[in-house]
């Protein structure tokens, strides 16, 4: 315990550093309004966003990108409760209850009480962050790559267990993100890989970045443009913000609701498949559930606004923990930060707590820091954001597709890239109105060049014998684990089945 | 095309596209065991792509079986309206890639810009300009000023000229040389967020008025 009071009181000072303080700010603003605008949500602005990176010190870049992801689970409420429409997935089930309150004239209640839950929720999440982290880090020294490769197919099977997607697709959405990783030259023998058309391009492999501006950006924007039809329709909505105090004060009545979507929260952003989504749907269910006056829920109940909120602003923050500590994304979003540590020479993983510190704990004390300034700001800045939200999407979307472009030239300084992620864009919109999911392909072309390293690192290691991943106890049983989550939605129709059965026999 | 037919061409291409991956993998590298060396390196590839190919043969017997909802849809994979407006913007996105490598990416972007606010959103001219005017010069000050990265400037006689009009001089010339440039660009850099300021305050203004006519319409 006293070992993490002094790092981070000391990363909470260079959070305070005025480079840090001023990108902190900047992330939390522009998060609050990508994650306000419709179509457009953490994971979009980080991904359009990373380029920044390139401007400022790797710790400064991480603290506004972090800050951002912090302030567009903020932002997502905003819309939920004014517009109706999630401005973010994650705020999805903010609209159940923010929109009837809003409709009853109090939309300022509802996003008061979302600015408080998720400044509630996120707290809780960072002091969990802060005590879970340097013991998991030091645990996960003792992984070798055959406990690497183990977590990752972990990671991927969370997919298949908790996804809820289709099966075959998001296997094929996670082995496409891995192939699309191989091209290149190959690390380990120096041959050149899916080296398609002869297209010299692609001897530099394709960077990550390619692929999640492709969907996060382009792929976004078309699936946008094709919902809206390039308009946003405006709903009535009041908010006065004089009764701030007032609505302050109703802190009692949800302030249960919200500790419970805090720890909820935290828990499942930190596995891969799930994050702020489920989180933020789960809570909502237990809440009402838990609630001494369920029907009121979804007529305009406060605390069915606050568990929300609360849990994905924690689920925001759980998914930075396997980042950080074991080099494994909980989330796309968090998966396009890895790649960025990468981009900027940091080696994300156990070794990161010991070898830059400086950077970790930084990073740390910046989350606290972000929570206030994002409250702040939000509830300063609820009537301005109101008011652009109404900006119709064909002002937008040019601007958003353009910094794509630029986004995706700048890394590697060639065309190819652009056209290239041109066409993931678009294949990926095509395949995610068929409900292939998007998400497992980004994490997987992250992950790819680490899993293959881990795995030929371990057969080599063992002269090609593959029991070698079950003989170590720990990957044992990371490849248990991801074998019963494999296994886990076939037990699902299993049962389904034998209810039906039982129900017929009966019927 | 109804989803049910472009779900199964969709499978049935991507089947096909794994199974070159999978050909090309075995045929140019070596998926086996290299004695003394490990893991050949097309081996992960190879079993990756094998796994695609089998996944797409699941969603294609599940397509026959009519499992997922996609595989008995019969609605129209997208609207009329839809088709258009994406078609519209990939057209557009596609000659803003291709005019890039002509006449480089900021002329690229300031007609692109024009087209999709003034014939796409209908906007006004002032908007327009300002935006259109305004992107790629705040683009080209943060990239090429702040980060010394340097964007496309398209084929070789555009180029020249872009060097020719004294672009760089902007940025590399020093103060003394380009005084007048420099002021140039901070009253142009000016001028364009006051504008744009004052539009979208125009409009922030009128959000109570539309918000009514809204309310009316709903």
């Amino acid at each position: 315990m006293e070992s993490v009071i002094e790092p981070l009181f000391n990363g909470i000072l260079a959070a305070f550093e005025p480079q840090n303080f001023g990108m902190l700010v900047l992330g939390c603003i522009a998060g609050l309004f990508i994650g306000a605008m419709p179509g457009l949500g953490s994971v979009n602005g980080v991904a359009i966003l990373l380029p920044i990176g390139f401007l400022v010190p790797p710790t400064a870049a991480m603290i506004f990108l972090a800050a951002l992801y912090y302030g567009a689970m903020y932002g997502g409420a905003i819309s939920s409760v004014t517009l109706g429409i999630p401005g973010a997935s994650t705020a999805v089930a903010t609209v159940f209850d923010g929109r009837p309150l809003a409709q009853a004239g109090k939309a300022d209640l509802a996003l008061t009480t979302a600015a408080v839950a998720s400044f509630i929720g996120g707290t809780i999440s960072v002091i969990l962050f802060t005590l879970f982290a340097p013991p998991l880090a030091d645990f996960a020294l003792k992984f070798g790559p055959e406990e690497e490769f183990a977590l990752m197919i972990l990671a991927f099977a969370t997919f298949v267990g908790l996804g809820g997607d289709d099966i075959p697709k998001t296997i094929f959405s996670i082995l496409i993100g891995l192939v699309l990783a191989t091209v290149g030259i190959d690390i380990i023998t120096g041959k050149p890989r899916f080296i398609f058309f002869d297209i010299s391009g692609f001897l530099h492999g394709i960077k990550f970045l390619v692929l999640a501006i492709g969907i996060y950006g382009i792929g976004e924007m078309l699936w946008t443009l094709e919902s809206t039809g390039g308009k946003v329709q405006v709903h009535k909505v009041d908010g006065a913000f004089s009764s701030l105090g007032k609505n302050l004060r109703r802190i009692k009545e949800y302030l249960g609701a919200t500790v419970l979507g805090g720890f909820l929260g935290y828990f499942i952003g930190i596995l891969p498949a799930a994050g702020a989504t489920p989180a933020a749907l789960m809570a909502y269910g237990l809440t009402k559930i838990f609630s001494k006056d369920p029907d009121s829920f979804g007529k305009g109940n406060i605390a069915g606004v606050a568990a929300p909120e609360s849990a994905n602003n924690a689920a925001s923050t759980g998914s930075m923990l396997p980042m950080i500590t074991l080099g494994i994304p909980g989330s796309p979003t968090t998966a396009i930060l890895l790649g960025g540590m990468i981009i900027w020479g940091l080696r994300p993983g156990p070794l990161l707590f010991t070898e830059e510190p400086e950077f970790v704990w930084s990073l740390i004390g910046s989350l606290y820091i972000a929570n206030v300034v994002t409250l702040i700001f939000n509830l300063s800045l609820i009537p301005l954001f109101v008011r652009v939200l109404t900006m119709p999407f064909t002002i937008l979307a040019p601007v958003i597709f353009v910094l794509c472009v630029v986004g995706g030239y700048v890394p590697t300084n060639t065309l190819h890239d652009v056209w290239l992620m041109l066409l993931f864009g678009f294949v990926g919109y095509i395949l995610r109105k068929l409900n292939y999911p998007v998400a497992p392909a980004v994490l997987a072309i992250v992950l790819g060049p680490l899993t293959e390293r881990a795995l030929r690192q371990s057969l080599i290691g063992a002269q090609g014998d593959a029991m070698i991943f079950l003989e170590r106890p720990l990957s044992a049983f990371f490849i248990g684990c991801a074998v019963l989550l494999l296994l886990y939605p076939a037990f699902v129709v299993f049962r389904r089945n034998r209810a039906k059965d039982k129900a017929a026999s009966e019927g | 095309m109804t989803v049910r037919q472009v779900e199964i061409l969709m499978a049935v291409v991507l089947a096909l596209a794994s199974l070159v991956l999978m050909y090309k993998s075995y045929n140019e590298l070596s998926i086996g065991w290299i004695p003394d060396r490990g893991p050949g390196s097309g081996m992960w590839p190879f079993w990756l792509s094998t796994g695609m190919f089998l996944s797409c043969i699941w969603t294609i017997f599940r397509w026959f079986r009519g499992t997922t909802p996609e595989s008995r849809s019969d609605e129209k994979f997208m609207s009329r309206s839809a088709l258009r407006l994406i078609s519209i913007t990939m057209l557009a996105l596609i000659a803003l890639l291709g005019v890039t490598h002509v006449l480089g990416i900021y002329i690229a972007m300031f007609l692109f810009m024009i087209f999709y606010l003034r014939v796409m959103g209908g906007h006004g001219w002032l908007l327009t300009a300002n935006l259109s005017l305004g992107i790629p010069v705040y683009l080209f000050l943060f990239f090429e000023g702040q980060l010394r990265k340097t964007l496309p400037k398209g084929m070789n006689f555009a180029e020249d000229a872009f060097v020719d009009l004294g672009f760089y001089d902007l940025l590399y010339g020093g103060a003394d040389h380009w005084k007048f440039a420099h002021y140039l660009t901070f009253f142009v850099v000016g001028v364009n967020a006051l504008t744009l300021a004052w539009v979208f305050g125009q409009w922030a203004m009128n959000y109570k008025a539309r918000r009514a006519n809204n309310g009316e319409e709903a």
